[in-house]
């Protein structure tokens, strides 16, 4: 197959210049044919330009039809396709074509005796390819007509078309379409965090919207069609270097993540500095080395999945001269470095002092402490002071019945037997009773074991843990309304028509008869409640609280004095009373628990966990912390603050058994039978079928829902 | 020092108030006033000419107040001063004896 291109130039060898490059072609790849040498007439009069046919050679004939490189509209080049048309091309834009319509239809009219074409074509063809406008007009052939897309948007020869105009066009004209580009800059913004720790690059990415020509098929008239691309414009990183310099940033500079963002296409967030975080360290603890192993097993896992906390939750003791535990030093952390290369402290760690309280001795490095007596050992930390004291313990042999009298002891107490009916049993420390406990009254104010069976009587362990759990809320109340009292009580008596005289005599009591009848009126409802949980305590309670109380009762409670004078007075009661807040609210180091074996028609109240070994039978059971039943609990009520793991609850036709737990926590039973009511947090349900792995709680929307088998 | 003046109008008692409500008028309001009005079905508390209140003095007018309406009488406050008006609103009386007391 051969390929030839007929070219011509002002000397012949620009002619077969144009012509190879045409081709694509090398001159050791074609024959060179001269049809007519340049004549340069006589002072330029009748010049004549140089005609070549350079074809190619057969072997070296890459793709028939791919031949419209780009050409100069000066070069006057006429390739010739493989039949011979004569082909004229145009540029684009930019062109100042000399040569009129007239001149270019002349030439190709004079063309022919040379052209070796036998079918020449009558029609001027007119197409983009690659974005440009081409035209071919073969000899003697139609000029090829272009329209306008929209006004003034194509030019020819410097003269505009309007919207709806066309024009025919030669290879000799300059056509020109004007296409719109559009460029939006990036935005970017550094953010330094406020603790100098990481630098943040936001950027919304710029771009160039670029019109161009869509490619269409050669034809005798050409409607222009434009499409858009988009290229993203990437931001120079020298700019990002600088003004990290300008900010002084010099450690933690991640120039991958800076290269990236600076490239990136969607807008977004790069942390192209940070620093290095400080490591804590801790501060010095106590540790209790007492004898108590079992307390330190693990505890296990049982079958059913739940967790036995048999093993975990018995007494520590020890025994005189034992050590009762030491002093872990505190343990400085390491320092970090923010972005500016500055220093940033780990946190201060402190360590913690061992104050000897009774029966405990020091060591002579103060770091560990000596019991002096047997006894439980009882750590209470105060701020970076641990008080530490050994409670003693008392051993009852035998049953506690009318024989041997009630107990009272100021520590912990020991029962082999058990308690018989109406005695009483009550212990500051813990409780451990080996038998029955007997429609009688048990009260430990730390924790109680109990390893036979609880009947009709009536357990109260860890009252003031109990009391704290109650008492919170109330002060928290109570502290709002007495801060909006305070702000009441100022602006009444800043009011110009009220006198202060009576406040000499009364105080504010007149006051806040008035303003307990407004404002107020829920305020004394609530003073009320606390006076309730002060008679319900009132053993339990130390002096701080005794006092706490007596100043409510004079202060707000009686109608015709008070002991606040004026806006100030309620601002030390507000202090108080914040006070005793954080100490309910404050964690103690060692949780309460009531371990227990089966309990029928009785009465158990916990400050701290319950842990049921059976099961039970018509009980009320009620605890601020977790409670766990490995056996069945059947009739009664059954409340939890932080949530309950059972293995059955309920009671086939023996009056409903309801189980609560606060809203935060969830009820998880292996199964809960028909009638079976639950409550977390003000939800209620009551099961109308039996039901298997059951897991209730409140979801996002504070609705109960619960998870199980019918 | 407080005192007062009644004006009878068939069913209907206007009291007069003059001087200060405060812990002083304490006998007066509950020893001769609160006495007075047994008969009246409806009484107007004017308060033209009182200048200041104290707490023990506005606790005895809600007293008062309170035991009338009890009887299910009708009981208005009027011409009440603006700056005791001020302390009214700040202890909330409007709710106590209810919004339609005073005029």
């Amino acid at each position: 197959m051969e390929r030839n291109v007929i070219s011509k130039g002002k000397t012949v060898e620009q002619a077969v210049d144009r012509a190879l490059a045409l081709l694509g072609a090398k001159k050791e790849e074609v024959s060179i044919e001269v049809i007519d040498s340049e004549n340069r007439g006589f002072l330029g009069l009748n010049s004549k330009p140089a005609v070549v046919k350079v074809s190619l050679l057969a072997t070296s004939i890459p793709q028939p039809t791919t031949f419209v490189p780009p050409v100069d509209i000066h070069g006057e080049m006429i390739p010739a396709s493989l039949d011979g048309r004569v082909i004229g091309m145009t540029e684009l834009t930019g062109s100042t074509a000399n040569s009129s319509t007239s001149t270019l239809t002349e030439l190709a009219a004079g063309l022919p005796e040379h052209a070796p074409s036998k079918n020449i074509q009558e029609e001027g063809k007119i197409w983009v390819a690659e974005g440009r406008i081409c035209i071919n007009i073969p000899a003697g052939g139609s000029l090829p007509i272009i329209d306008a897309f929209k006004s003034e948007d194509v030019v020819i020869n410097g003269r505009t078309l309007l919207a709806g105009q066309s024009a025919a066009v030669s290879g000799e004209d300059s056509i020109e379409v004007k296409l719109d580009s559009e460029t939006k800059d990036a935005i970017w913004q550094l953010d330094i965090a406020k603790d100098g720790m990481t630098a943040t690059l936001k950027i919304e990415p710029g771009y160039c919207i670029v019109n161009y020509l869509v490619d269409t098929e050669p034809d005798t008239r050409l409607m222009l069609r434009v499409a858009q691309k988009k290229i993203p414009a990437a931001i120079d990183p020298e700019v990002i270097y600088q003004q990290l310099t300008d900010l002084n940033i010099i450690f933690g500079i991640d120039q991958s993540v800076i290269e990236v963002a600076c490239r990136a296409d969607k807008a977004g967030s790069f942390v192209i500095a940070s620093g290095r975080a400080p490591i804590h360290g801790h501060d010095g603890m106590f540790e209790l080395k007492t004898n108590d192993t079992a307390r330190k097993v693990q505890p296990k896992l049982r079958e059913n999945g739940t967790i036995d906390y048999r093993e975990t939750r018995e007494f520590p003791s020890i025994l005189e001269g034992e050590m009762i535990g030491t002093i872990i030093p505190a343990y400085p952390g390491t320092d970090g470095i923010d972005i500016y290369g500055n220093r940033v402290q780990a946190p201060a760690v402190h360590d913690i002092q061992i104050v000897p309280g009774k029966d405990v001795m020091l060591s002579e490095d103060k770091l560990s402490a000596i019991a002096l007596k047997s006894g439980m050992p009882s750590p209470n930390k105060q701020g970076r002071l641990i008080k530490l004291s050994i409670i003693p313990k008392l051993m009852h042999n035998g049953d506690v019945d009318l024989a041997t009298g009630n107990i009272h002891f100021q520590g912990d107490v020991e029962i082999s037997g058990a308690v018989q009916d109406t005695m009483q049993v009550e212990a500051e420390g813990n409780i451990r009773v080996r038998g029955n406990v007997n429609m009688a009254q048990i009260t430990a104010g730390n924790s109680l074991i109990v390893h036979a069976n609880i009947l009709s009587s009536k357990v109260v362990v860890g009252q003031l843990q109990l009391f704290h759990g109650q008492v919170a809320p109330m002060l928290m109340y109570l502290r709002e309304q007495t801060e909006l009292l305070k702000k009441a009580v100022r602006q009444v008596s800043g009011a110009s028509a009220f006198k202060l005289n009576d406040m000499n005599q009364t105080g504010l009591a007149p006051l806040f008869q008035v303003l307990f009848q407004g404002r107020f009126k829920w305020m004394m409802e609530q003073l009320q409640r606390l006076m309730t949980l002060e008679e319900q305590y009132q053993s339990t309670l130390k002096e701080e609280w005794t006092r706490y109380f007596n100043e409510i009762r004079t202060g707000f409670m009686h109608k015709e004095s008070s002991h606040f004078r004026t806006a100030e007075d309620l601002e030390g009661f507000i202090r108080r009373t914040n006070y005793l807040y954080t100490m309910a609210v404050t964690p103690t180091l060692e949780r309460n628990f009531a371990r227990l074996h089966y309990i029928q028609s009785s009465t158990v109240r916990c400050g701290g966990d319950i842990i049921v070994e059976k099961g039970t039978y018509n009980a009320h059971l009620h605890c601020e912390g977790r409670l766990e039943a490995i056996g069945a609990l059947r009739g009664g009520t059954y409340y939890a603050a932080e949530g309950m793991i059972l293995q059955e609850g309920g009671s086939p036709g023996t009056g409903s058994t309801r189980l609560h737990v606060d809203a935060k926590g969830k009820i998880k039973a292996g199964k809960i039978l028909a009638g079976t009511t639950i409550q977390v947090g003000e939800r209620i349900y009551q099961f109308a079928e039996d039901a298997e792995h059951v897991i209730a709680q409140l979801d996002e929307n504070n609705q109960l829902v619960w998870k199980g088998r019918e | 020092m407080f005192s007062y003046r009644l004006e009878l109008t068939g069913e209907e008692i206007v009291v007069y108030c003059e001087g200060d409500i405060d812990i002083d008028a304490g006998d007066t309001f509950e020893e001769e006033l609160e006495p007075e009005l047994a008969k009246a079905a409806v009484v107007i508390l004017n308060l033209e000419s009182v200048q200041f209140v104290d707490s023990s003095g506005i606790g005895l007018l809600i007293k008062l107040v309170q035991n009338l309406q009890e009887q299910e009488r009708q009981v208005w406050i009027e011409k009440t001063q603006p700056e005791v008006m001020e302390v009214f609103e700040l202890l909330q009386l409007d709710e106590i004896l209810g919004k339609s007391i005073f005029r």
